[in-house]
Order: structure tokens, then C-alpha cells, then sequence
């Protein structure tokens, strides 16, 4: 490989940078700080951000390559907890990293400043997903007054990375810079802010200005729809004239194919062949969804999941025998299982789409963070190491967005000429999440409460999610946990005979059912002679936007689904019924001459007998911001139904 | 609120996981599989726990090594809490030697299978910004019901003082459980025991070549019950703490821990250690904040209330800065400090503005012991200040910034205080607790019927405890909008309850309610039927604790504080419209707890005057019953609905 070694003279005739791209070298802060003045809107945030830079630089040092990253903020307090949201400051430094810079200061209302003791700066070491970290409390921190801090982490260099905005204060001014010595060619994206200015793959700048806080909105990605700025690193062009690739989707096929399916070796497939036989109890006879399912629910329920990778959990025979495994190291396993029993499948990288939403269009290795197993002859998946998800619908978060497919030898030929592949991994059909509840409720004599008896088909993602935790526990905790699935509008029911049916997780094809009998008072109330049947409040407290105004994101669910409920009593004895009319609600809302959500309730009378039946249904993932109000109108619609009163008067 | 960090990590540790002694090689998995089906509903038993303690005199010096040994049989294939181990070690108490196998059944026998790579990080703990101290963890490889997973560590403590507690119970069952410790002749050891099972513990003594051993031994305890809501595990679970109340040191007598008098003389020498420091600016800035306060109850308060909006609570703790404040000048130029910081702060400004303010230590609720049966650092997690105004002992404890002035903070509560006099006196102090009538809320609400919605008006006053939590959620609050807040924390009627307006009296301090003022309408609440409306004047239902399940609750419910409420809910009756029946008053009476609904009418208005209160921070199990027929009575109580007929 061509060394790093660079001559002096193209370092000085290195074209200039991009003129608004900054360098740690250069950048500092005001001499002479003072207090800013902030407008009428920035008064009412505990805590104003008034300048957020963020410079990232490339550069080859000591024949290395280099990176540094560099952060100003500036931030205006308001409150208290203005202050106890600013005070604190962590600092991520990898272990071959270093803090080459950090000053850090407070500027009282009257103008003193107060500066940051050196001596104060703490590590601390190993801390999830951040390493090793630097922390310091901010000194001399006042309402009214200003802290500031600047400080430079030099590196080794990264293939890529990513600024977020912050998510807690609204930001007066931020700026991006990335920098790179022409060694480098580099790239960038903004996601939910402007454009980014780019020149020649060295540089890259954007400058936002009054930045929101996002509120936190139901119904919605949250993080994974926060301003921030991808970058990476495409190529290193060496000395000698040539090239090495550092960030690309077929960069990232190689080095992943290279993981997961390259050849085991002879032992590593006899011990796992034995493992499977032995501890698992694969049998021949079994079909191919079967071996799959007891595969699955045997590492998900045995295996002990590490977050680091290391030296061990790269030993698959290791890993067997430990039951310890990387998330790596489980996804091998399932791969091999799958392999040795022929199954056709296909293996997927993806990523969150509550953090981030898979980017085809621009490489980043935060597209890439989870895998995903897919089978095509059945259409279902399997998440190796999500243990609240088993085989079949695909986990929520890594649905409705793209993933990228790692094709083996085999499929690389195939598909040579459109490389890179990704897979669309759909979120299903709202039939298949279904809750389909029956209500048979009975009047006490006294009419001081009601008995309900309930029972609760549940399918799709409704039902994994269920089995997963109710497996997940000890038998002695099970029963609370049903009973707590009962719950009731005032949280005052008394349930009993809670049963479940079909928990086990290999019992794919099977809706969870459960059911119980509750004893609820607050449903009727007296008043004189008449008795009020708040019948809306059986369906339990709704999801509600009532009060959203101003809807900042798109609408994402965790995915499609449909409710149906079915009401039963009977009209009590000599009283006659009013107010049904309460009961009736239907909302429905469309979208290209199709119903995408609805909500519809009838009630029927037969003699004495009334039934009400809901419908409920969401049938996308995502809906558009345009049509927020139509949504919002469905969504409500259960609420309003929880406020339905039936009167019963006594008849004359 | 906390003082130190060793201490808190050992009992977290002995609370996780307990220990024992290691079980041969050759252990008959027969014997397990017995065990298995006899416990089985659980993840896994402790077969050992035990801990050896040595204290030895080295240099001058009392050292403590504890040795601790633990094994824990899996029962089924839910361990997951079992599979990992985490270990905690900070400067004062060094942990080392640490070895773990895991034996896994095969046929007669086990194989025994070595942990290998022990992850270590820095420790860190909620609230706590710096602990400086670090964690150990490691997984047991191999784990399958019939397992057995083994353990052992030594810990040394540089001062016998620190000596962590032990725990003969868990929330698993634990077999057998021995604490012993071996010391010389010379040195008077104490102990005290804690919990529903003390008659479970065997205690013998027995003594060799100038040593002495005591042990005790606990076998097959029940598992402690979790429970939310619930005293803390120290409350119930058996649990043993010894400390050294003196020692002969090259022919001495060495006092350590010696009642009261042992430990306060020992926290002397932290507060002696606080460096000294240039406090001029700091005597500049207590001058100006009692400008024009003349007596001393307002000099208390101006300084508490500075501290409490100036000084931010960062809590930096490393060895033995766990215990020692940080000089008070310098707190108060940084602008930030843990409880003992923003204590001494108080204390020093105080002072320097004439008034007599002294150091406190105190544990909160988490804590059952008193210094008089417990004279260990165990006994306390947090320092606060103290004032005597008007002949009695106030306390400040300025890391709760929405605190009124001249309330102590409600988890210090009944709990006993050690109050600085001076270097060599101190007072032991109960902290009161707040009475119901100084915590308590009343809403004043007129309501009105505008074209079939209900409109209202509220004006609401909090005094005491009720103050504070609403100032503390209101300022915490992301976007800190009175209006948002009220929308989201008081829901009256329906979730469609909606605010147009509200208002805030500016923040008044001390025992001064805080007003506040709202209107709003809650549609789709009324009811209208046959041409009358029903509506029900209840409109907050929220239960101060929901039915207890008598069967399945073991422990006491605990409350933060005790309370009143009241709500004064006026109905304009709208023109043409006649109430059809006036509802009865209900009643509830107990001595700690109860309630009383009143209908009348006034004017042209129904008037439901409502009045709840709870008058303990405990119920007990004995209670459960009585409790059950109060909420029985209020979610009665509560479905009263009201009849407006056309005239």
C-alpha cells in the first residue's frame, strides 16, 4: 500500500481551501466578550444558542491521516434551567485522540468573565457509545450572563461522521465547515436544513440561522428528523498518483460480505452443526420455518448479547460455547445455520429510521448500523439480535425505507452491472397489526358498576410484541402483566380471570389472545333516577392530538394497523336508552382516490340488545404534512368516541 | 444529595448481588437439580453468600479486607440479570483479585469454565456529574439452567470507618449467608442489625491467638418482596452493619466509631480540611443580598434563596472529596456544587452576614437508621445547613431550587439530624414533618354553560410542598410555558380540556401561596339528553393512590409529603334551567386520610365544595382495609352526576 509520505512543495502549493471554510488554526473567539441582546421570541427559551460552529478538517500529519474536529458554542442563559441544560460539557475522545485545544468561559451579566480552570477536566473512560470522554462543569454560570467554550479534538481520521444540531435550545447561528488537505476527497449532506455550499470534494460550508427547537410530536421520527450534516471521506489520493476508496456502498459491500459470508471454517461449521442438533434439537423432519423459529427463539432467549466486539466473540466456536455474542457474531450464526440448511435468504444493512432514515443516495456507515435477514419464498424477515421481534414481520423502526442488500459471491455476478442492490423493506399491510376486541358488558344491580368480559384478538406486530415480553418473564410476574393489559380508562377496574392463548413465539401463524373479566365503577353514574353509560370509556384512553397546532414533522407510525371493537349490553330493565347518537362517529380520510385511515362506529338496536361495532384502520407508514389535518381528525376520532355517554332514563 | 460515593456503591452492590463461598469442582449436579425443582418460578438462588472481613492495625492504621465469595445456582432460562456482574471501586475502597468461573452440568459432573475479559469503565451514577471511581463487569460465559455461577473479590478499605454493610437477604433467595469478621482483642467492635428477619441470623463468637471472630448465619431466608411505592429495602430486608467504636493502637486507645460523639469528632476532621480561601467577594455579595433585611428570619432567606437560583447543583466526587466541601469562596465563584458545597456556601454566608448557620449531616427517607442506633457514615447520604431562628432549628437544604424558605426538603422528613454546634459539640435533631394544612392546594372555580360547552375560570393557590413540586415541573418543562404546563398537568373534565388564558403570580418565597389563574372550556363534557343536561361537578378524579391489592402487597405505600386539597367548583345555572336534585354530602373520616363533598346551592349556582387530605406518609399493611373503603368512598363519591332541567 502506498505510504502517506508527502512532499513539502505540494503542501505549499496546495490550492487554497474554499474561502468560507474554516480551520481550527485560525478560528477563535471575541477578545472582548460581551452580552447579547436577544429578540422577544429568544426571551421566552430557558436558554438561547447563539453561536454553534462546527469545523471538521482532514489533514495528513506525521504522514498520517488526520482528522480534527472542532466546536464553538456560544449560549446565552435565560434561567436556571437555562443553566443546568448548558453547564455541563462532554467531550468524546477516542483513545488514539487527543484535546488539542479548550478554552471555556462565563460572562456575567455586568461583563466579567470568569475563565475554565484547566485543573477541573476530568476523563472518564469506556462509556457506551461514546469511549472515552473529557467532562468540565462550566464556571461562573449566571442568569443573564453567557457561557462559551472552544475546543479542537484531533484524531485519527474517520471515513465519515456527522454533526447534529441541538435538540434542547433554539440556535441563533450554526455553521458548518469541512476542510480537507487535497489528499482527501470528501462529501457531504444536510438532512432538514439548507443546502450545503460544496467545492471540488475538499470543502463544504453551511451557515443556518434561527434554528427552532423541535417539539417532540406523536406520530412522528423525532431524532431521525433533527437538522444534521453527514460527511465523509471518498478517497485518499496518494503521492504516487494513485487512489484508495475509503467510504462507498461497494467499499462497504466488500468489507461486509468479508464478515458475514465468507467460508467457516470445517470446525466452526461441525461445531455448529452439533450445537444445532444438541442444544437446539433441529431435526431433519423439520420444515425450514420451523428450524428457523427454534433457532431463534433458542439465541434470543439464551445467548447474551455484548455490545464490543472482541477477540472472542469473533470465535464463533467461542461464541457457542459461551453464549455470549457481538451482534456481529449472532448475525454470522444465523447466516451459517441458514446456509448449511440451504434456506434462501437474503442479508440486509440497514439503520434506525427513528435516528436516522436509510439514505441510498449518500453512503454513510450510519446506514449501515443493523442487520436484517430477508427470505424471499416466504416474504419475511428476521432481526438476528432484536429480542422483542421474532421471524416474520420485519421490526418497525427498520421498516418503510430502503436497506442495502450484501450480496454473496453468487448475487455479486448476478447483479454486477447495478450495483450497489437495496431492498425495500415495506411495513405490511394495516390487516396484518390488527386488534380485534369483544366487549360483553353487564349492569350490576345497583348500577354502582359494570362487568365486562373481554377478549383481545391481537396480530402482527401487536402480537411479537406481547410474546416477546411475556416469554421474557419469570411465571411469577406473567400474571401482573396481563392484568396490567387491562387496564381501565380511570385505572379503577378490578380484573380477574386474565388468560392469554397462543404466547409462544413459534406460534407465528396464530393471533395472541387475551382475555379477562373487569369490574369497572367509574363507567356509570348516577344522577337522581337517570344513570349515565359512559360506553366510550371502555375502549380505555386514546392516542389524542387535540391540541397540536402547529405540526412541525410528517406524520410516521410505527406502522400500519386497524382496530375493531365490538360493543354488547343489553338496555337495563324498565329504562329506555338516549344519547346513543354519541356513539355514532365517522371520520375517514383519502388520498390519491383511495381511503388511506378511517374511524367508524355504528350502533345497532335489536329490541332490548345494543351492539356497537368500531372500525379503526391507518393503512400507511407515513403521511404528508399537507394532509396533517385530515389524519388528525381520525386520530381523534377514538378519543371523541372515549367521551360517548348512553342515558338511561327509567320508563314511564 | 449525595455526600459520598463509596459507601452508596457498596450497598448498591450488596443489594444487586450476595456472595458465598465457592462450591467444590465436584459437586453433584443432583443435589442442583433438586434444588432447581424446589425453587422453581425463580431465575436463579444464591446457594453462598459470604464475606470474610479482616481488620488488621498496619502502620497506626486500622485497614479493613473484605473477602467476598459468591455462587448462585440458575434456575431457569430467564437469568438475564444473573448473566453479568458489575463491581464497583473507587479510591477508598480498592477492589482486587477478582475471579469468576461458571460451572456448567455435564451428566454427574461440572465443567468449570474460567471468565475471561473483565470490561472496566469509570463508574458513573445518576445525579452525580464526576464520580472518579470505576466499574468492573463481567459475564459468565456458558450460562444454562443447572449453572452455577461463582465469584470472589477482595476489597480494601484504607479506613476501617468505611466499612459497607451486609445483606442476608435479597431479591432472589439466598441458601446460606455468613458474614464474619476477625479482628484483635484490643479493638471494641459494635454491630446492629436490621429487618423482618433478624430471628433468622445466628450470631457465635470465638477467639484465637488474640483474635476474635464473630459470625453470623442466615440460611435460606425468604426473598424480599419489590414493591413500587414501597420504603426502601433497608426498611425490611434483614441486613447487618458493624463498625469499630475504638481501638489500642501502639498502647493507645483509638476512638473511630464511638456512639455519636466517635463520628462527629471524625467529620470534624473533613470540615477541618476544607482549604482555606480568599472569601472576600463572598462576604461582598452576602452584604448586598441582606441590604435592607433587618432580622434575621429574612437574612436566612435572602442568602437560602440566592444560593438556591445561583448555585447550580454539579456534583464532582473522587475519594475522599466524597466527604470534604470544596471551599465555600470558591463555590461561590464557580457558581456550582454538590450538597456539601452549596451546605458550607450557606453556612459561610451566613455567617458572615452575623447569623449563626452550622454544618448538618442527614440521611434521607431512603434511610431507616438514626445516629443514635447507627453512629456509622451509613447512616447519612446528604449535608445540608442549619439556622436556629426564634429558639428552634431550621434547615436549608438549597439543592432543591423551588424549596420554600423554612421547609426542610420532603425526603429529609422525621429523620434525625446531627447539627454542628461547633468543633466539639453537636445536636441531634428531629427534622418535622410538615403538617397537611402547610401543603396544600385550593382551586376556586366558577363554571358556566355557553351554547352547550362548559366554560370556567380558576383561580388556584399552592402553599408548601404543593408549591414547590408545581414551580419545579413548570421550570423543568422543555419550553417552561405556564400555559403548556397547566394544559398538560391539570386535566379538569376531558382530554379535550383547553386553556385560553393563564397567569402567574411572580414567585413570592417562604410559606406565601403562589397564585395561579387559568380559564378555560371543556368541550364534549356536558351532557345533554331529552333536553336536560347532566354534568358531573368532579371534575379532577385522580386518586391520591389507586385500591391496594390486599392479596398481593406486602409492604407500606409511601408518600413524599402529606397534603390538602380543595376545590371550591361553582356552576351558574344557566337561564331557564332548574337543578333537578340537590346530591347529598358525602363524607370520609380517618384519621389520616379523608374527604368531604358538599353540594348546596347559592344564588343562581350549585356549589360543590370538596376537601381531601392525607395526614401520614405511610400506609400500612394493617391499613390496606381502611385505605381500600376510602377510595371505595371517593371513586363513589366521584360519579355523582348532576340533572339541569328546563323549567
Amino acid at each position: 500500500m502506498p505510504t502517506f509520505r508527502l512532499l513539502l512543495f505540494l503542501l505549499l502549493t496546495a490550492p487554497s481551501a474554499f474561502a468560507q471554510s474554516l480551520s481550527h488554526t485560525n478560528y477563535t473567539w471575541a477578545e472582548n466578550p460581551s452580552i447579547h441582546a436577544l429578540n422577544e421570541k429568544e426571551t421566552q427559551a430557558h436558554a438561547v444558542i447563539l453561536k454553534d460552529a462546527r469545523i471538521v478538517e482532514f489533514r495528513i500529519e506525521d504522514e498520517m491521516p488526520t482528522r480534527y474536529r472542532t466546536l464553538h458554542r456560544l449560549v446565552h442563559l435565560n434561567d436556571q434551567t437555562g443553566i443546568e441544560m448548558h453547564n455541563r460539557v462532554y467531550i468524546p475522545v477516542p483513545s488514539d485522540g487527543e484535546l488539542v485545544q479548550l478554552s471555556a468561559r462565563a460572562i456575567a451579566p455586568g461583563g466579567e468573565v470568569t475563565l475554565f480552570n484547566r485543573d477541573r477536566l476530568k476523563r472518564i473512560e469506556n462509556q457506551d457509545e461514546y469511549g472515552d470522554m473529557q467532562i468540565f462543569a462550566l464556571e461562573g454560570a449566571v442568569v443573564g450572563g453567557e457561557v462559551e467554550y472552544l475546543l479542537t479534538v484531533k484524531s485519527m481520521a474517520r471515513p465519515d461522521g456527522q454533526e447534529t444540531v441541538s435538540a434542547f435550545s433554539p440556535t441563533r447561528e450554526a455553521i458548518f465547515s469541512l476542510d480537507a488537505d487535497p489528499y482527501f476527497t470528501v462529501s457531504a449532506k444536510s438532512y432538514f436544513c439548507g443546502d450545503l455550499d460544496l467545492e471540488k470534494g475538499h470543502s463544504a460550508y453551511l451557515r443556518l440561522e434561527n434554528i427552532e427547537v423541535r417539539k417532540e410530536e406523536l406520530f412522528s421520527l423525532d431524532d431521525g428528523n433533527r437538522p444534521k450534516i453527514f460527511y465523509r471521506v471518498d478517497e485518499v489520493n496518494y503521492e504516487d498518483g494513485s487512489k484508495a476508496t475509503i467510504s462507498s456502498w461497494l467499499k462497504v459491500q466488500k468489507f461486509l460480505a468479508s464478515v458475514f459470508l465468507v467460508e467457516e471454517s470445517e470446525a466452526t461449521q461441525a461445531a455448529l452443526r452439533d450445537f444445532l442438533k444438541k442444544e437446539v434439537r433441529i431435526r431433519k423432519s423439520m420444515s425450514e420455518e420451523e428450524k428457523i423459529l427454534a433457532l431463534e427463539e433458542y439465541f434470543k432467549m439464551r445467548f447474551q448479547i455484548q455490545e464490543a466486539e472482541s477477540d472472542e466473540t469473533r470465535d464463533l466456536q467461542w461464541v457457542l460455547e459461551a453464549k455470549i455474542a457481538s451482534e456481529f457474531a449472532l448475525t454470522r450464526l444465523f447466516n451459517l445455520a441458514f446456509r448449511d440448511w440451504g434456506v434462501d435468504r437474503r442479508l440486509l444493512a440497514t439503520c434506525n429510521r427513528y435516528e436516522h432514515r436509510f439514505d441510498k443516495d449518500f453512503f454513510s456507515s450510519a446506514n449501515v448500523q443493523n442487520f436484517l435477514f430477508y427470505f424471499p419464498q416466504t416474504d419475511r424477515y428476521l432481526a438476528p439480535y432484536a429480542y422483542q421481534y421474532r421471524y416474520g414481520l420485519p421490526p418497525n423502526y427498520y421498516a418503510d425505507q430502503y436497506a442495502f442488500e450484501i450480496l454473496d459471491t453468487e448475487r455479486i455476478s448476478l447483479y454486477a452491472g447495478v450495483l450497489p442492490k437495496f431492498h425495500f423493506v415495506a411495513i405490511g399491510g394495516h390487516e396484518a397489526n390488527f386488534m380485534h376486541k369483544d366487549y360483553d358488558i353487564r349492569f350490576a344491580e345497583d348500577y354502582r358498576k359494570v362487568t365486562v368480559n373481554l377478549s383481545i384478538d391481537w396480530g402482527g406486530n401487536h402480537a411479537s410484541g406481547i410474546r416477546a415480553d411475556y416469554n421474557l418473564l419469570q411465571e411469577s410476574e406473567r400474571k401482573e402483566y396481563l392484568e396490567d393489559m387491562f387496564f381501565t380508562f380511570n385505572d379503577d377496574g378490578i380484573v380477574s380471570n386474565a388468560a392469554i392463548a397462543h404466547p409462544e413465539n413459534t406460534e407465528l401463524e396464530l393471533p395472541v389472545t387475551t382475555s379477562a373479566e373487569v369490574q369497572i365503577p367509574s363507567m356509570l353514574e348516577r344522577a337522581g333516577e337517570d344513570i349515565l353509560f359512559k360506553v366510550g370509556e371502555i375502549l380505555g384512553e386514546q392516542w389524542e392530538l387535540y391540541r397540536e397546532e402547529l405540526r412541525q414533522q410528517p406524520v410516521d407510525m410505527p406502522y400500519p394497523e386497524s382496530y375493531r371493537h365490538r360493543i354488547r349490553f343489553a338496555i337495563p330493565p324498565g329504562y329506555r336508552m338516549e344519547g346513543e347518537e354519541s356513539a355514532r362517529i365517522e371520520h375517514k380520510m383519502e388520498l390519491d382516490g383511495g381511503q388511506v385511515a378511517g374511524f367508524h362506529s355504528e350502533v345497532t338496536v335489536n329490541g332490548r340488545q345494543v351492539e356497537i361495532v368500531i372500525r379503526e384502520f391507518y393503512a400507511l407508514g407515513s403521511y404528508p404534512m399537507d394532509r396533517y389535518e385530515d389524519f388528525r381528525r381520525v386520530i381523534n376520532s377514538a378519543a371523541d368516541f372515549n367521551k360517548a355517554v348512553i342515558v338511561f332514563t327509567p320508563e314511564k | 444529595m449525595n455526600i459520598r460515593k463509596w459507601h452508596y456503591c457498596s450497598w448498591t452492590l450488596v443489594l444487586a448481588w450476595f456472595l458465598g463461598q465457592s462450591s467444590p469442582a465436584s459437586a453433584q449436579p443432583k443435589a442442583m437439580r433438586n434444588l432447581m425443582e424446589e425453587y422453581s418460578g425463580e431465575a436463579a438462588v444464591y446457594l453462598k453468600s459470604n464475606r470474610a472481613v479482616e481488620l488488621e492495625i498496619v502502620d497506626g492504621e486500622l485497614i479493613a479486607t473484605e473477602e467476598d465469595v459468591e455462587e448462585a445456582l440458575v434456575i431457569d432460562d430467564k437469568y438475564g440479570i444473573f448473566s453479568t456482574r458489575e463491581i464497583y471501586c473507587g479510591s477508598l475502597n480498592e477492589v482486587s483479585d477478582i475471579q469468576a468461573v461458571v460451572r456448567i452440568p455435564e451428566k454427574s459432573k461440572y465443567r468449570e469454565v474460567p471468565v475471561g475479559n473483565i470490561e472496566r469503565r469509570s463508574s458513573e451514577r445518576k445525579g452525580i456529574f464526576y464520580e472518579g471511581g470505576t466499574m468492573a463487569k463481567l459475564t459468565y460465559p456458558g450460562m444454562v439452567p443447572g449453572a452455577i455461577s461463582a465469584m470472589r473479590y477482595r476489597t480494601t478499605y484504607t479506613d476501617a470507618r468505611f466499612l459497607a454493610g451486609f445483606w442476608f437477604q435479597a431479591y432472589s433467595p439466598i441458601l446460606e449467608a455468613i458474614y464474619s469478621i476477625t479482628f484483635p482483642e484490643t479493638l471494641d467492635l459494635d454491630w446492629k442489625l436490621f429487618g423482618e428477619e433478624q430471628a433468622g441470623v445466628k450470631f457465635s463468637e470465638s477467639r484465637a491467638e488474640g483474635k476474635v471472630t464473630y459470625t453470623w448465619t442466615a440460611e435460606r431466608l425468604p426473598k424480599m418482596a419489590r414493591e413500587s411505592s414501597a420504603p426502601s429495602a433497608r426498611y425490611y430486608g434483614t441486613h447487618l452493619v458493624v463498625f469499630v467504636r475504638s481501638a489500642k493502637i501502639a498502647d493507645k486507645q483509638v476512638k473511630y466509631l464511638d456512639g455519636v460523639d466517635g463520628l462527629y469528632a471524625w467529620y470534624q476532621t473533613f470540615v477541618q480540611r476544607i482549604r482555606p480561601e480568599n472569601d472576600q467577594e463572598l462576604r461582598r455579595i452576602a452584604q448586598e443580598i441582606v441590604q435592607n433585611r433587618s432580622t434575621d428570619r429574612e437574612k436566612v432567606a435572602a442568602i437560602f434563596a440566592w444560593v438556591q437560583a445561583n448555585v447550580r447543583y454539579v456534583a464532582y466526587e473522587d475519594g475522599w472529596r466524597g466527604y470534604i466541601p470544596y471551599p465555600a469562596a470558591e463555590v461561590c465563584a464557580k457558581r456550582y456544587g454538590d450538597c456539601k458545597d452549596m451546605a458550607n456556601l450557606t453556612r459561610e454566608m451566613l455567617q458572615a452576614v452575623g447569623v449563626d448557620a452550622q454544618l448538618t449531616w442527614i440521611g434521607t427517607r431512603e434511610l431507616p437508621y438514626t445516629y443514635t442506633d447507627l453512629p456509622t457514615p451509613q447512616t447519612d447520604n446528604h449535608m445540608i445547613a442549619a439556622v436556629k431562628l426564634d429558639g428552634k432549628i431550621e434547615f436549608l437544604d438549597a439543592t432543591d431550587p423551588f424549596l420554600p424558605s423554612g421547609y426542610p426538603s420532603s425526603g429529609i422528613q422525621g429523620k434525625q439530624a446531627l447539627v454542628s454546634v461547633d468543633r466539639d459539640n453537636y445536636e441531634l435533631v428531629t427534622v418535622p414533618i410538615v403538617p397537611a394544612e402547610a401543603n396544600r392546594s385550593v382551586d376556586s372555580i366558577a363554571l358556566r354553560i355557553r351554547d352547550g360547552v362548559l366554560h370556567g375560570t380558576c383561580q388556584a393557590f399552592e402553599t408548601g410542598y404543593m408549591k414547590r413540586d408545581f414551580l419545579a415541573y413548570l421550570r423543568r418543562d422543555q419550553d417552561a410555558k405556564l400555559l403548556t404546563y397547566l394544559q398538560e398537568s391539570r386535566v379538569l373534565g376531558n382530554n379535550k380540556f383547553s386553556i385560553s388564558e393563564a397567569e402567574i403570580d411572580s414567585e413570592k418565597g417562604g410559606a406565601d401561596p403562589l397564585r395561579v389563574g387559568y380559564a378555560f372550556t371543556v368541550p364534549d363534557y356536558l351532557r345533554a339528553a331529552a333536553g336536560r343536561y347532566y354534568i358531573n361537578l368532579n371534575l379532577d378524579k385522580r386518586l391520591p393512590y389507586g385500591r391496594i391489592d390486599r392479596e398481593e402487597r406486602m409492604l407500606p405505600v409511601k408518600f413524599d409529603y402529606q397534603y390538602e386539597v380543595r376545590f371550591h367548583c361553582a356552576l351558574e345555572i344557566p337561564e331557564g334551567y332548574a337543578l333537578k336534585a340537590l346530591p347529598e354530602t358525602v363524607r370520609h373520616t380517618h384519621p389520616r386520610w379523608g374527604m368531604e363533598m358538599a353540594y348546596r346551592t347559592s344564588n343562581n349556582s350549585l356549589v360543590l365544595e370538596q376537601n381531601f387530605y392525607l395526614r401520614t406518609l405511610q400506609i400500612d399493611p394493617k391499613d390496606f382495609a381502611a385505605w381500600n373503603d376510602y377510595i371505595t368512598a371517593l371513586e363513589d363519591a366521584f360519579r355523582t352526576t348532576v340533572v339541569l332541567i328546563p323549567q
